[in-house]
Order: C-alpha cells, then sequence, then structure tokens
C-alpha cells in the first residue's frame, strides 16, 4: 500500500491519530502550547468523518471529568493540554487511576512554576512519572521525540491504557509540539461497535440489562480493608507494566564510554551534541528513553558496567536524573545538564557540559 | 358479617405504594427523616414507570449519596466532587440514546461544582440534574452551604449565617432558569406525602 505522508505540527499529528486510531471523543480546553490540538479537530470535524465527539469544555478540570465519564462508558477518549492545566486536571486523573479507567492524557509541556512560560519546557517529570495527584499510584508515560512519534505514540498509548485499565500519558513539549516534520500517517480504522465496546470493557457504564450485575464506576471503598486490598492490586499492575512495558532506543552504545541519557527534544538536541562528540573522537553514546514510567532500569544496570559516565540531559533543574542515579546505584558517575524556564540546551553546551561533569570531572 | 383479616386487606387491588424493583433492597446509609431515601425512591419508580432501567446511566456525587449506586440497581459512576455535570455531558454525548441524570447536593452543585453545572446547562446538555438541597454539607457534619439561609446556624457559622461576612445564600436554581439552554427547571420538597407524588410528577418530565 502507498504510504500517505503529510507535513504537519506535533500537534495536529497527535490530533489526526486519535481520529484515525477510532477515537470516541476528545475533551479538551485551549492553552499555549497545545491549541493546535483542539483547533485541529474542530477544522476536521471528526463527528462527521467517524463520529468521534469533540468539545471544548469550560476548563480543564472539566475536560478531564469529560473524559472520565466517557472513559467510564468504555469509549476511547483523551484531552491534551499543557502543564499548568495538567495540573488542573491532576485530580481527575488521580480519580481515573482509582476507578481503572483507560484514557490518553497530552501533556505538550511548557516553563514552570505556576504560570510559568509558553516556551518548552520538561520540567514535568516529577508530576507525570511519580503520580501527579494524591493517593498511591502511576500512568503510564511516553515520551516522543519526533511527530511521528507524536502520531504513532496515540494508538500505542490508548492500548496500553485498555490492556491496564489506566490513564497513559504523552509527555511531549512545546518543540516536539509546534514544530513541524514529514510524517507517515496510518489508515482510518473503525471506531468500535457498541458491542465491541461491551465485550471488550464489560465493566463499563452503558445502562444494566436484566441478565447481569449493575456496573459501577469509583474509585470510593470506605472499608480500609477493602481499599488497601485496591491499592495492592494498582501496585500488582504497576509491577507487571515495569516488567513488559519498558521502551527505549540504544544509539551508538555499543563503544560508547560515555552515555547521554535523554528523551524527547532533548534527545533531539543530544544527538546532534553525539555527532559533535564523535567527530572529536570521543565515543558517545545515547539513552533514549521512550517510556518514562515504567523508566529503563535494566538496561541502564547493565550498560553501566561498560561505560565511565552518564549525563542526563533535560531541560529542568534535574529531575529524570534522580531515576537515573537509582539505576546506576552510584557505581559510575551521573552528572546533569539542562537549560530551564523555557530556554533550550544548544548542542554545544551539551558537549560542553559533559566535557566539563563527566570527561574532566 | 365476616370478620375482616390482614389477608382481606393485602391484595393487588388494594395496593397503594410498594418499593420499586429499581432499588437493590440494601439497607439505606441515611439518617433517619433525610429526604435521601424518598427521593432515591422516586427515581427508582420514575425509571421503573417509563422501563428505562437498561437505558439509564446515573452518576453520584460526593456526600452522603456518594452511596447511591448501593441502593438504585443501575449502572452508575460516582463523580469527583461537583463534576458530575460533566461526566453526564460526556456519557450523554458517547450514547445520545441513553438517560443519563446526576445526583448532587448543594454544596457539590452550586459551590465547587457551580461551574460544571452552569456550563452544563448553558450548552443544552440533554441530561437530568437532580439537585438535593438541604442547605448545609450534610456529610462533613453540617458546615455552611451556599444555599445556607440568611441567619441560619451552622457548624461554620454557629451563630447564623452572617451576609454582611458570608455573602449571600446562592439562588442557583433561579439563576440556571436564566439561561438558554436550560429547559426545565422546578423546584419541589419530599416533606409531605402530596410533595412527594407531586415531585413523582415533575420528576417524569425532567426525564
Amino acid at each position: 500500500m502507498k504510504k500517505e505522508l503529510r507535513l504537519m505540527k506535533g500537534n495536529e499529528a497527535v490530533a489526526e491519530a486519535a481520529i484515525r486510531s477510532g477515537a470516541d471523543a476528545y475533551f479538551g480546553y485551549p492553552i499555549t502550547p497545545q491549541s493546535e490540538v483542539l483547533e485541529y479537530l474542530m477544522a476536521e470535524k471528526p463527528y462527521e468523518r467517524t463520529g468521534m465527539v469533540v468539545l471544548q469544555a469550560e476548563s480543564e478540570v472539566s475536560a478531564i471529568n469529560m473524559v472520565y465519564g466517557a472513559a467510564g462508558c468504555g469509549r476511547m477518549v483523551m484531552t491534551s493540554s499543557s502543564s499548568p492545566g495538567i495540573s488542573l486536571k491532576q485530580e481527575g486523573i488521580s480519580y481515573m487511576t482509582g476507578a481503572e479507567l483507560p484514557c490518553l492524557i497530552l501533556n505538550v509541556v511548557r516553563g514552570g512554576p505556576g504560570l510559568g512560560t509558553i516556551q518548552p519546557s520538561q520540567s514535568d517529570y516529577f508530576q507525570a512519572t511519580k503520580g501527579g495527584g494524591h493517593g498511591d499510584y502511576r500512568m503510564i508515560v511516553l515520551a516522543p521525540a519526533s511527530v511521528q512519534e507524536m502520531y504513532d505514540f496515540v494508538e500505542l498509548a490508548f492500548d496500553l491504557a485498555f490492556k491496564y485499565r489506566t490513564p497513559t500519558m504523552i509527555l511531549s513539549d512545546g518543540i516536539i509540539g509546534q514544530m513541524m516534520e514529514k510524517l507517515e500517517i496510518g489508515p482510518q480504522k473503525p471506531r468500535r461497535t457498541p458491542e465491541e465496546i461491551a465485550k471488550q470493557c464489560p465493566w463499563a457504564t452503558v445502562g444494566k440489562p436484566k441478565n447481569r450485575e449493575r456496573n459501577i464506576i469509583t474509585s470510593l471503598d470506605l472499608s480500609a480493608v477493602r481499599q488497601e486490598e485496591k491499592n495492592l492490586k494498582l501496585q500488582a499492575k504497576y509491577k507487571e507494566i515495569r516488567e513488559k512495558e519498558v521502551r527505549y532506543e540504544l544509539i551508538n552504545c555499543e563503544d560508547a564510554d560515555y552515555i547521554l541519557v535523554a528523551y524527547g527534544s532533548s534527545a533531539r538536541l543530544s544527538m546532534k551534541a553525539m555527532d559533535i562528540l564523535r567527530a572529536k573522537g570521543v565515543k558517545v553514546g545515547i539513552l533514549r528513553l521512550i517510556t518514562l514510567f515504567p523508566f529503563p532500569t535494566k538496561i541502564i544496570k547493565e550498560i553501566t558496567p561498560k561505560v565511565k559516565g552518564f549525563l542526563a540531559v533535560e531541560m529542568s533543574c534535574g529531575q529524570m536524573v534522580e531515576d537515573l542515579r537509582l539505576a546506576v546505584e552510584f557505581k559510575k558517575p551521573v552528572e546533569h545538564f539542562g537549560r530551564v524556564g523555557g530556554m533550550i540546551p544548544s548542542p554545544e553546551e551539551i558537549v560542553e557540559a559533559l566535557e566539563q561533569k563527566i570527561i574532566g570531572g | 358479617m365476616a370478620e375482616i383479616t390482614l389477608k382481606d386487606i393485602i391484595k393487588e387491588e388494594n395496593l397503594v405504594y410498594k418499593r420499586s424493583e429499581i432499588m437493590t433492597g440494601k439497607t439505606l446509609s441515611y439518617c433517619p427523616g433525610c429526604g435521601h431515601g424518598t427521593a432515591h425512591q422516586i427515581i427508582a419508580h420514575t425509571i421503573q414507570d417509563m422501563g428505562i432501567q437498561e437505558q439509564t446511566i446515573g452518576i453520584s456525587p460526593v456526600g452522603c449519596s456518594v452511596l447511591m449506586y448501593d441502593f438504585l440497581d443501575l449502572d452508575i459512576q460516582q463523580a469527583a466532587h461537583g463534576r458530575a455535570p460533566a461526566l453526564a455531558t460526556a456519557i450523554k454525548r458517547v450514547m445520545p440514546e441513553k438517560f443519563v441524570f446526576t445526583y448532587q447536593g448543594d454544596g457539590d452543585l452550586a459551590a465547587i461544582g457551580t461551574a460544571e453545572t452552569i456550563h452544563a446547562c448553558n450548552r443544552g446538555e440533554n441530561i437530568t440534574i437532580i439537585f438535593i438541597n438541604n442547605g448545609i454539607y450534610g456529610m462533613t457534619g453540617g458546615q455552611m452551604a451556599p444555599t445556607t439561609l440568611e441567619g441560619m446556624p451552622t457548624a461554620t457559622c454557629p451563630y447564623g449565617r452572617d451576609t454582611s461576612i458570608m455573602g449571600n445564600p446562592l439562588k442557583i436554581t433561579e439563576l440556571l432558569a436564566l439561561l438558554p439552554g436550560t429547559y426545565y427547571v422546578t423546584r419541589q420538597s419530599v416533606h409531605t406525602p402530596r410533595a412527594v407524588r407531586q415531585t413523582k410528577k415533575s420528576n417524569s418530565y425532567s426525564f
């Protein structure tokens, strides 16, 4: 079959991917730098193309709770926002995790804290990977590094969300969301029929027939005994996710003395830094994280004895580097380099950081 | 003339009231004198009379009636505090053929969920909102609600609601009735059998 190629913004790629993967609904609220998702959907009229519902909510809080409602009916549903809006959604995400509802949340990260800036950042790593809202929970977090991955990860995120009945996040940033790249898009998948939804999601609240027990979607259980069991069940789920769903990419790591560990835009910038360093004769490889939760601890443990040190490159003051240090267990030097507040590091700065903090350190 | 026994009285033609089949039969967790049980029965009878159990999705709030799903034999989602109209909006939009109702208290609907309530009504969402107004936060122990009347004492205004300090009761029902997307608003009570019958009648309209 002939490949269908497009030139799109990352945010638009997510929107088109949602339609083509057969999503049932999108609920969102405008915020820079991700408003193109809702704009694209409204312009495309997916309610005419596939019957997909699109609605601009009155707030991010309302949007995530609309997602809860549709997800409770077994629907493939998503929302998107950027950092301050994602903070507002945390209550809803916590409830959805407790109620074991699948959904996709896109965070096109901008600089914080507070209203911060509209420029790109990666400062929401902690919020995305450590829970974010109240209670003991995790989300599967995917980090795209290209417009193509913005597209591809939508269907992957929905698959994972339904497989584990848990909210799944695509953690992007203002660079990936806003930049245009060539990408290949897939064929239109049909939306599931109500019968298929009922079969796939026997727990869904779609109206109680006489011949089955009522379905209840709730995160509440006032019995501490049962609530503890519920928590342990969630933890068992996260253990399985840690075992089965780790994704990463190793670039030039076979002979590498030094490893740049990065995800998203920082991984793209690190590619250029690696080229500069390799040209100088420094053997540098990249571990590009694709899943941030689960974190690829196992591969880091395997690499650690073979290398001289790691540099975590991230547009934050040092968040992902904490997980890296835990994985390396202080057996080799681990340092962090990042620009923050919407500033984007140059490849030359990454080169300098590696030379000063690790090679010369 | 033969003596009339209990057997003569308990007959189908003499039946004026019985528990709805939509009620699960589980003992209600509400306090004596509380109207929630009556309100649940009204909803249950309405759904039973209309034969729409299989087409109905309910949304329970945060508050005493969070456990509504224990008492009504329906598919029910439990919402975060105040967010029930957002859930209802989405459920109705992905399944337009279903009946969707929310059941919310005054703190839930008229304080923390004011935005969701107003915007769901203003968009003209084809849902039913059942608003249970007792003028206080019940489950947390009787604190001041947006609907607490002027002068009325509560746990957080023990000397009565002083409007110069605490502001005025919110006339949410009147406010919602002004919105172009709101189709039908009625205020009813369940404090007498007559009021209960009237409420049931009005509830049937809203479904």
